[in-house]
């Protein structure tokens, strides 16, 4: 009875240590809870393993019934530039002020470890969002699975999206009324009208 | 009621920046030009020195142009993002009416 009652302290007091270590590494060594704090390698690799594991086969196995056709890539690109590119950026760098303040950060698209991603991955990730990140789920949104498809055709444009091609997604970015205002008040200057 | 109007308030706050994108709008007619910096006096009658660099995009209407396009009197939008207490310019948009 002395050594159940014994161990039961002494595992009391191990979780208490290490809830005060991890309390303190959370504080001092990981810049409190902030959000602006990159993950550890360590952290990212058995996130990305787990969440990879996570994906159903039936699901990964899936190619793209959608063909990469220009009109295709069109929608795609136009459907990013609307949801997408306020974290992810237009160009997939994740480069944004809002994706900048994730954590994880959203990954640069254009690079391999988005790329080797098959089909269905993509796929899976946009419709069912990705838990504990700023990745949200975008079935059931009012949208259909072959604007999901388009938008993996997009995914694989990105490493050759050209400067024309980003510059024209700018005027595809959702904006505020305000933006619209500015924007025509800064057009009718430029074409001679008073300010 | 204040923490609510304080999480309120941090919400707005990431809005207010990306209402320009994180980028200064510079207004106005071109006082000086060189090839690293745009003087503008603003349309609230200021005066913006706002730098110039290789990656600047020179926008006439829907075309591209050089600098070499951009003259004194010239009206212009500048898009510039702030850099060491600097405006850098991202883009520059040329007025299209004859001056």
């Amino acid at each position: 009875m002395r050594l159940l009652v014994g161990s039961f302290l002494l595992l009391l007091v191990l979780l208490a240590s290490g809830a005060a270590a991890f309390t303190w590494y959370l504080r001092h060594a990981h810049a409190g809870v902030s959000a602006r704090a990159q993950p550890t390698a360590t952290e990212a690799a058995l996130a990305t393993a787990m969440r990879s594991a996570a994906i159903p086969a039936a699901v990964r196995n899936r190619t793209n019934p959608v063909p990469a056709t220009p009109a295709a890539l069109h929608e795609g690109m136009e459907h990013y530039a609307d949801h997408c590119a306020v974290c992810h950026g237009n160009n997939g760098s994740g480069q944004t002020l809002l994706g900048a303040g994730m954590y994880p950060k959203p990954p640069d698209m254009r690079l391999q470890a988005t790329q080797t991603k098959t089909d269905g991955e993509l796929f899976g990730y946009i419709e069912n969002g990705i838990r504990l990140s700023g990745m949200p789920a975008f079935s059931g949104a009012g949208g259909t699975e072959d604007e999901s498809w388009k938008l993996v055709v997009f995914l694989r444009h990105l490493p050759q999206l050209s400067a024309t091609e980003e510059q024209a997604m700018e005027h595809l970015n959702p904006k505020s009324p305000s933006e619209l205002g500015e924007e025509k008040q800064e057009a009718d200057f430029l074409n001679g009208g008073s300010h | 009621m204040k923490r609510l109007l304080l999480s309120l308030s941090l919400l707005a706050s990431p809005m207010a920046a990306l209402a320009h994108g994180g980028l200064t709008h510079v207004m106005g007619t071109v006082a000086a030009i060189s090839p690293t910096e745009v003087d503008v006096n603003t349309t609230d009658g200021k005066l913006a020195k706002v730098v110039t660099e290789g990656s600047t995009k020179w926008m006439k209407g829907p075309s591209s142009i050089t600098e070499a396009g951009v003259h004194t009197g010239d009206r212009v939008v500048i898009h510039a993002k702030p850099v060491n207490g600097k405006l850098v310019a991202v883009e520059v948009a040329v007025g299209t009416a004859s001056h």
